[in-house]
């Protein structure tokens, strides 16, 4: 499977950026769970994140002793009526879905104790910022939680290359230093022209390393095809960000977030903050907790890589050419 | 004016699928190729796809031929036992104890690591203080996010004189360490060779763990046999080839999803105590 560019992004990412406006569905809602419990979470949803909602919320609602309200749409209210909406139900919390329902959230609800969830990089969305009211699980793993597990899948590995867009990235450089540094390891950072980008796809300028990294860049993953493919004739595995797309695309591993899990992590941290053991400032923004694994065993095997045994139970998709049966019931 | 050419041969083709369907529901061939069910919630549930094709290219060396199934729920792994055609199934010691005796199941071998046919979990925190009551606190372990998973976790930390911790299901064992490690949660419950393989990769994260409590010891899922059903011949060819499981590159890769490195016989089909 090839992936174009984009692809990434609108696939296990599925439509989380800005919403276009003019949702035609009246903001209302949806459902509410046993009114029994004290305390009220009212749910804010993007309609452009709705089968993450889903998924999320369902683990949500099975962790939480509260009475959950959720409006689905929030576009198609004027944000006036919506707030006020909102404030009728005397929320203790508002868990806000996606990025628009997490802007709206900040700015007209920003003294209720609010959760966000569901947006990619959102610190570009100036969300949790020091003060408020609004914590967070952003949609970006933590790097020591990558980089632990791609050096399960390869124990052998000790210098990554990573691609990085000039401009935008050195912050994650630095990071992804400190971090592979904790564990013993190198990282050799290849700087990108975003304006030249096919001129140095074939990592042929002379990175040396065990493997390539792609990491939730942008511009790197826009070219993620090309990156997955020079790193292939480079004879170097490709571990990647963001996406188990990149996986099925050729990566030997990948490692995405595991929405459910994200519903999870809410309820504890809505658990907290409405029970008061916990100030927003206390919790700030978490890097997600549950990630799956994505192993291409046909591209471990192309590189000659040994995935141990022991780290099988721990893969969440395997992608394998050999034949599949059809899926369990 | 007849009825158009393509509509026509449709209705033949759903005719004779919905005979055939009739015909298959009422009476199943009796050379049907047997099955194997496996039913274990304790496993990893997210790659059930690449289990059950690994499982089912292992089988494949396996005459006569038998078909392997996965099944996520108790409720439908005890409709399929009352299906002729299931004559082997891999299921929890629990289901074996409380209801193998009614679908005739009939224990053959355990798996092992380590010749350990049993296995524990450990309650583990990050250098906390002493006799910490975890009641109300998070408590990450692996499972899918839902009741019945959660419940399965509250049961097993129940035993282990845990009540009221909120539970944080994530897909693997490795996230709740890793939770742990970052504080997100104040404990998970783990296998213990999962710290082992955190341990070799990234020992930073380990190094601070505490151990609070341990399970009873857990039997691993027993490979059974329902008893009746299969030939003698059909029993003693799954035997041979499962107790050579490590001898192929295929069977290695479904020793390491099932977490364990050999076998060992359920003699007289009782269970390794």
């Amino acid at each position: 499977m090839k992936v174009a560019p984009f692809v990434v992004c609108m696939t296990a990412l599925t439509s989380l950026c800005q919403c276009a406006p003019g949702a035609t569905v009246q903001a209302r809602l949806v459902r509410a769970s046993n009114a029994a419990f004290g305390s009220v979470v009212v749910v804010l949803e993007s309609r452009t994140s709705a089968s993450l909602n889903k998924a999320l919320l369902g683990a949500f609602s099975q962790g939480i002793d509260a009475r959950v309200v959720a409006f689905d749409d929030i576009a198609a209210l004027p944000p006036n009526r919506l707030a006020a909406a909102v404030r009728a139900e005397k929320p203790g919390l508002i868990l806000a879905l996606g990025p628009q329902a997490a802007g709206f959230t900040r700015d007209a609800l920003g003294d209720i104790p609010s959760i966000f969830a569901l947006v990619l990089n959102y610190r570009a969305h100036n969300l949790a910022e020091d003060g408020s009211n609004m914590v967070g699980i952003a949609m970006e793993n933590s790097l020591v939680s990558e980089f632990t597990q791609f050096k399960m899948v390869y124990p052998e590995l000790r210098r990554l290359v990573m691609p990085y867009c000039m401009d935008r990235s050195e912050g994650m450089v630095e990071e992804a230093r400190r971090t592979l540094g904790a564990m013993g390891l190198r990282l050799q950072p290849v700087p990108i022209d975003p304006r030249a980008v096919d001129a140095r796809l074939g990592l042929d300028h002379g990175a040396t390393g065990d493997a390539v990294w792609l990491p939730s860049d942008a511009t790197i993953l826009s070219h993620a095809q090309a990156f997955i493919d020079g790193s292939e004739r480079a004879g170097l595995p490709v571990f990647a960000s963001v996406s188990g797309v990149l996986a099925r695309a050729g990566a030997v591993a990948a490692i995405e977030v595991d929405i459910p899990s994200i519903g999870s992590q809410a309820a504890r941290m809505a658990a907290l903050l409405l029970s008061g053991t916990a100030k927003p400032s206390d919790i700030g923004v978490q890097a997600p907790n549950g990630t799956l694994l994505v192993v291409n065993l046909t591209a471990a095997r192309r590189r000659g890589l040994n995935i141990p045994l022991r780290v099988m139970p721990f893969i969440g998709e395997t992608i394998n050419d050999l034949p599949q049966p059809p899926s369990a019931p | 004016m007849g009825i158009p050419t393509f509509v026509s041969r449709g209705w033949r083709c759903l005719t004779f699928a919905v005979a055939t369907c009739v015909i298959l529901g009422a009476a199943p061939p009796p050379d049907a190729p047997g099955k194997l069910v496996f039913f274990d919630p304790g496993a990893n549930q997210y790659d059930l796809q690449g289990f059950s094709g690994a499982f089912s290219r292992f089988l494949e060396q396996v005459e006569p031929m038998l078909l392997f199934q996965v099944v996520r729920d108790a409720g439908v792994l005890g409709d399929m036992l009352h299906d002729e055609h299931v004559h082997f199934a891999m299921v929890p010691a629990e289901f074996l104890h409380s209801q193998g005796k009614g679908y005739n199941l009939v224990p053959l071998l355990v798996p092992t690591m380590g010749g350990d046919a049993y296995y524990r979990k450990l309650l583990v925190d990050n250098d906390g203080p002493e006799g910490r009551n975890l009641q109300g606190k998070g408590i990450a372990a692996s499972g899918m996010a839902g009741k019945s998973d959660a419940a399965r976790i509250a049961d097993e930390l129940e035993a282990l004189g845990v009540v009221g911790a909120r539970i944080v299901t994530v897909p693997k064992d490795i996230d709740a360490l890793l939770a742990l490690s970052f504080g997100q949660v104040d404990a998970a419950l783990v296998a213990p060779v999962s710290i082992d393989v955190l341990r070799q990769v990234n020992p930073q994260i380990t190094q601070r763990l505490r151990t609070l409590a341990e399970t009873n010891k857990i039997l691993r899922s027993p490979l059974c046999a329902v008893a009746g059903r299969p030939s003698a011949a059909q029993t003693a060819a799954l035997l041979k080839a499962v107790n050579s499981m490590a001898d192929l590159p295929e069977g290695r890769e479904l020793m390491g999803r099932l977490a364990i490195d050999g076998w060992i016989k359920a003699e007289g089909g009782s269970l390794p105590r």
